[in-house]
């Protein structure tokens, strides 16, 4: 920096500080927006792949009745199983105030120094929940429970204040009531976090199990499969090895309710993480590609003030390439200050963002992370982009003549040619005259005018998107969650006669109606003789009340159909040779079946890996000599009668558990929006972030344009007031610019923004829910931009122009 | 201004960039035309402009507005390109320059003087003047800062060295610039207007400045509207419409023509009484018309 040149470099950037802040800003947002997408899809995928790794996750798990150590055993010794362990699960409730119950699924462990798959890792220290005492955790004993760590951040799912030590009430199977022992918390990554399913869950051992009224029998066995890498990755072998697992089991004289096998190699919640990768990285990209035009207008306006300087350097021996070497060398200098801001910034912020994520999936992401080839993406996209964003306008500036650069001065030189345009304006009648210098100005430098709308509707229009994909989301939630016309669900352990249900929910006035539906496990046998993964059945009435199905494709049942069968779109995703009309074989118990598919369903929510059908009730009842019978109970509630679908699910629960019916579990509607919405929050939360990054890189672009447009016609605004304008006037004919920037960016990013929303509503649907979204256009969204736009087009107008409004007409008319 | 050793004297046409002198012209237009396309059609600024100047000339080109002087200016200096016709400059056809390369060869060879001063406002005095030889990367950078100070004190502006031309009235940043134009020891200087933004006393010690220049070997082309100022100088060229009107030195060439006739017993001049010998100039004006 020796050299004057150079000292001349640094001492502009210093001298013009406000914009050397926003060009630095502009930079930072682009390379802080890439950055976090990269960090945040680099820690997240490296650190659940570490995750799952380390837990040793099953790769098959079969759902069984109770089966015991020594057909384990038999399962074990099978040559394609490398390793199974068994386990069972008891859906139970815990006290969390004085007569308040809450769902708590409890887990018996065998030996919990000895958990091989899935295993659980103990917690010495609970962030959300400080005072529990994690440091203290041990394995629980006889009378004891761990807690799922999740469970401690979410809300209301455990006593409040619950401490390592303390007791707890839990009323087990048996209808009685244990207490028994926190000793501490344990992270469990193959289970559902607390605040997805709003309810606790724990471990014990078999022996608090039987008390708790469990059998000392395993329900799931978990499943490792022996073989090549290529062989663990291979869903339809270790499919093979499961099944063979399970015809163990049922020769062993067990039956098994389904083999659940989970996309080898995937991630739970991996279509998660691809949707918001998918989401995030055009939209990083975005972000950086405003963030390359607000350079561009920056540095062309940054060129055009320098014009006369340039001049001045080529009379004095200045070459071009020397001169391009000083411009493209501030820039450079832009960039590594933008490198120091953003880098810090994305640590801190994709740090937080993950750990919000992490709250949701129950998964810890280091806080501070930085991996090196997110730094190197973000050094060469830092230093890359604003270099290529700047070459023209840097090469076009430094091209000026000296002829041109010293004669382009006084009021005029600048004024935009006398084209179609202008004279349209001119022709405007009916405004102030004030306002028709706002309304020409705004037309005078128009390549500027041009990037600068480019930054601004590109900005608008994926603020506007991103408020259609939200609204589109909402609106299949609706429709996902409209299929569920009842509020209250509770599946039986069996089969029950109907007539003798009745009677006992006629005891619960609260419930209105009440219909009784069968359910099965079912697989589809495949013409070359492969099974898909299970498939859930449910058999109801075809004019059920329960029920408002959205069809993508086909028609729902009708009263008459006999082995008609309606898939949900999950379907199509692992089996997607089916179409309407094709015939397909189901083999159910041990029996196999041709239905004819006649309609695809929209269906949302509901457990996850259950894929469900529906069939007629009449025909499936007879098929499976079940008629008059019911597995699950569907009712709507009188929403007059007091009651929340909790209370009155629990009240149900409770009658029909003193009738003697086996109730295996009770679900609420109510639940199951939670469920879903807390799923979709994560989606929705991040396109805001990223809503308000991108309307931020707008504004800083209309901010520079204004200060440019400003600075450029000093002199003009000097006249002006020389001749009678008052400060109001100056900054009215300002501000009045940029709001009319706004309002035309907004116009053009409203008209790009429908067809750009059904784009990504379409593609974020196919990622997580194999169909397009029902695309809703955000009309909220628009008037949001709308209101955004204005009132950060006078925020970015305001400056400069109280800044012009100050200026006294010597200080402008001496200006060069 | 005594000595002013940081000054190269001319000898004849040599140039920086090595090109060999080959006459004793220093400057050579050769039927230089200018045309600029303007809303209203075509206007011709330079009408077939032929022009020589000899080193350590003072030469003034005066002119109304519009005449075509800061034209001629500019096609010396290189600012400007002939439509048609050749500029030689040192030794250099200027005219046939790449853009790229007529920067520096301007940046050694020709100093040039601008009517507002035109100092960079961001860099100090003497870093305006240390400008020049590092963009043309002339001298050791420990000699550039000596021959900085050197300079400003010859246009007596060392106790401001590291001011910022703001904070210097009109005068002194002229003698800056003048200083920046000598900072690669150029031989020729062309001022346009160099006091044209000047009170007259301040004027007549930028012109003095020149005087001095010329004193020390400088060849000065400056264009001017001053008339007292032009009557100062060794030479001066009136362009009007884009062709010279008159010149003073083609009546020197003239003069010594005739002179060489006379002595050659060619050329019988009739007797003139004592003290009507009319100036020079007029001459010129008799001859011209």
């Amino acid at each position: 920096m020796h050299s004057p040149r150079w000292r001349k470099v640094v001492r502009e950037l210093w001298l013009n500080r406000a914009r050397t802040i926003l060009v630095v800003a502009s930079i930072a947002v682009g390379v802080f927006a890439v950055g976090t997408v990269q960090l945040l899809r680099s820690v997240i995928l490296t650190e659940l792949q570490a995750i799952y790794a380390a837990s040793n996750a099953s790769q098959a798990v079969l759902f069984v009745d109770g089966v015991d150590a020594e057909t384990l055993e038999s399962v074990q010794r099978i040559p394609a199983v490398a390793d199974a362990q068994g386990r069972s699960t008891l859906g139970l409730k815990i006290e969390v105030r004085p007569g308040e119950w809450k769902n708590l699924t409890v887990t018996a462990i065998e030996d919990f120094d000895d958990v091989r798959i899935n295993r659980l890792e103990p917690v010495f220290a609970a962030p959300a929940a400080p005072d529990f005492g994690a440091e203290r955790t041990t394995w629980p004993q006889k009378n004891e429970l761990i807690l799922e760590r999740s469970a401690l951040s979410a809300s209301d799912v455990l006593p409040a204040g619950i401490r390592v030590g303390d007791s707890v009430r839990v009323l087990a199977a048996n209808d009685k009531v244990r207490d028994l022992r926190i000793t501490g918390a344990v992270f469990d990554p193959n289970g559902f976090s607390a605040r997805f399913t709003g309810a606790a869950s724990g471990y014990v051992d078999y022996d608090t199990f039987e008390r708790l009224g469990g059998a000392r029998t395993y329900a799931q066995i978990l499943l490792r499969v022996a073989g090549t890498p290529e062989q663990q990755l291979d869903k339809d072998y270790i499919t093979s090895v499961a099944n063979a697992a399970a015809d163990k089991v049922e020769k062993a004289g067990f039956t098994v309710a389904r083999v659940q096998v989970p996309d080898p190699g995937r991630l739970a919640l991996q279509d998660l993480f691809d949707a918001l990768a998918l989401l995030l990285t055009p939209l990083g990209l975005l972000a950086l590609l405003l963030s390359g035009f607000l350079v561009i207008n920056t540095v062309a306006a940054l060129m055009a003030q320098q014009v006369r300087q340039i001049g001045v350097m080529k009379a004095i021996g200045g070459r071009r390439a020397q001169i391009i070497g000083m411009y493209l060398g501030a820039v450079l200098i832009y960039s590594l200050a933008a490198l120091v801001v953003a880098i810090p910034l994305t640590v801190v912020v994709a740090g937080g963002l993950a750990a919000f994520l992490g709250g949701f999936i129950n998964v810890e992401f280091p806080r501070w992370s930085l991996p090196p080839t997110v730094v190197a993406i973000q050094l060469a996209v830092g230093i890359l982009a604003p270099l290529l964003a700047a070459v023209v306008p840097v090469w076009r500036g430094a091209s000026v003549t000296v002829r041109e650069a010293v004669t382009d001065y006084g009021v005029g030189a600048q004024a935009g040619a006398d084209g179609r345009l202008m004279r349209m304006l001119k022709s405007v009648k009916g405004v102030s005259r004030p306002m028709q210098i706002s309304l020409r100005n705004t037309f005078r430098r128009r390549g500027r005018l041009a990037l600068t709308l480019i930054t601004l509707v590109l900005g608008g229009m994926i603020f506007m998107t991103v408020g259609s994909v939200r609204s589109s989301l909402d609106g299949l939630i609706n429709t996902g969650l409209n299929y569920y016309q009842f509020d209250v669900q509770v599946q039986l352990g069996q089969a029950y006669r109907t007539v003798r249900i009745d009677q006992v929910v006629g005891t619960i006035p609260a419930f209105t109606t009440v219909e009784g539906w069968l359910g099965a496990q079912a697989v589809r046998v495949r013409a070359d003789g492969a099974k898909s993964n299970p498939l859930t059945i449910t058999a109801l009435a075809a004019d059920s009340a329960m029920v408002s199905p959205t069809l993508s494709q086909g028609r729902w049942l009708q009263p008459d159909d006999q082995n008609a069968i309606v898939l949900s779109q999950n379907v199509l995703a692992a089996e997607p040779d089916i179409k309407v009309g094709d015939v397909i074989t189901l083999e159910i118990g041990d029996k196999e079946s041709m239905w004819v598919v006649v309609g695809i369903a929209q269906v949302l929510g509901g457990p996850p890996n259950v894929i469900p059908v529906y069939v007629n009730y009449p025909y499936f009842s007879w098929l499976t000599a079940n008629m008059n019978r019911a597995t699950s109970l569907q009712l709507k509630l009188d929403p007059a009668a007091g009651l929340t679908q909790d209370e009155a699910a629990e009240l149900l629960n409770d009658r029909l558990e003193a009738a003697g019916y086996d109730v295996a579990s009770v679900f609420t509607i109510d639940t199951l929006r939670r469920f879903t919405g807390a799923f979709f929050d994560i989606i929705v939360y991040l396109l805001l972030a990223m809503g308000v990054l991108i309307a931020a890189v707008g504004a800083l672009g209309l901010a520079g344009t204004m200060s440019t447009n400003v600075l450029e016609r000093t002199r003009e605004i000097g006249v002006m007031r020389a001749i009678g304008a008052s400060d109001g006037a100056v900054l009215r004919i300002v501000i009045v610019e940029g709001v009319l920037i706004g309002l035309i960016s907004w116009l053009l990013g409203a008209l790009l923004a429908y067809p750009a929303g059904a784009l990504l509503a379409q593609t974020v649907g196919v990622v997580l829910f194999q169909q397009a979204l029902p695309y809703v256009f955000s009309a909220g969204g628009l008037a949001l931009w709308l209101a955004i736009v204005v009132v950060l087009a006078m925020l970015a107008s305001f400056l400069p122009a109280w800044r012009a409004s100050r200026l006294t007409v010597r200080e402008v008319l001496a200006y060069q | 201004m005594p000595g002013l050793p940081f000054f190269r004297r001319n000898h004849g046409a040599s140039n920086r960039d090595g090109a060999p002198a080959h006459t004793n012209t220093l400057i050579t237009l050769r039927g230089v035309t200018k045309n600029y396309a303007t809303p209203a059609g075509e206007f011709q600024a330079l009408k077939g402009i032929d022009l020589t100047i000899s080193p350590g000339e003072f030469v003034a080109v005066i002119g109304k507005s519009g005449s075509g002087k800061s034209t001629l200016s500019n096609m010396i200096t290189g600012i400007d390109r002939p439509t048609a016709g050749e500029v030689v400059v040192a030794g250099t056809p200027v005219h046939k320059l790449s853009e790229g390369r007529i920067a520096e060869w301007r940046g050694r060879n020709v100093g040039v003087v601008f009517q507002f001063f035109q100092l960079l406002p961001t860099l100090t005095v003497l870093e305006n003047i240390l400008l020049p030889m590092d963009f043309c990367n002339m001298y050791s950078v420990r000699e550039r800062k000596t021959r900085a100070y050197h300079l400003l004190e010859q246009v007596e502006m060392a106790e401001h060295a590291d001011k910022l031309p703001t904070a210097l009235s009109g005068g002194q940043q002229q003698r800056v610039a003048i200083a920046r134009a000598l900072a690669n020891d150029p031989a020729i200087i062309v001022a346009d207007e160099p006091t044209g933004n000047l009170d007259s006393r301040t004027a007549g010690a930028v012109f003095h400045l020149f005087e001095n220049l010329v004193s020390a070997g400088k060849t000065i082309l400056m264009v001017t509207h001053d008339d007292d100022m032009a009557q100062r100088v060794t030479r001066t060229v009136t362009i009007a419409d884009g062709q010279i009107a008159s010149d003073t030195g083609a009546l020197h060439i003239e003069a010594a023509r005739l002179l060489r006739d006379h002595a050659n017993g060619a050329l019988h001049l009739p007797p003139v009484a004592p003290g009507t010998l009319p100036r020079i100039g007029r001459i010129s004006e008799v001859a011209h018309a």
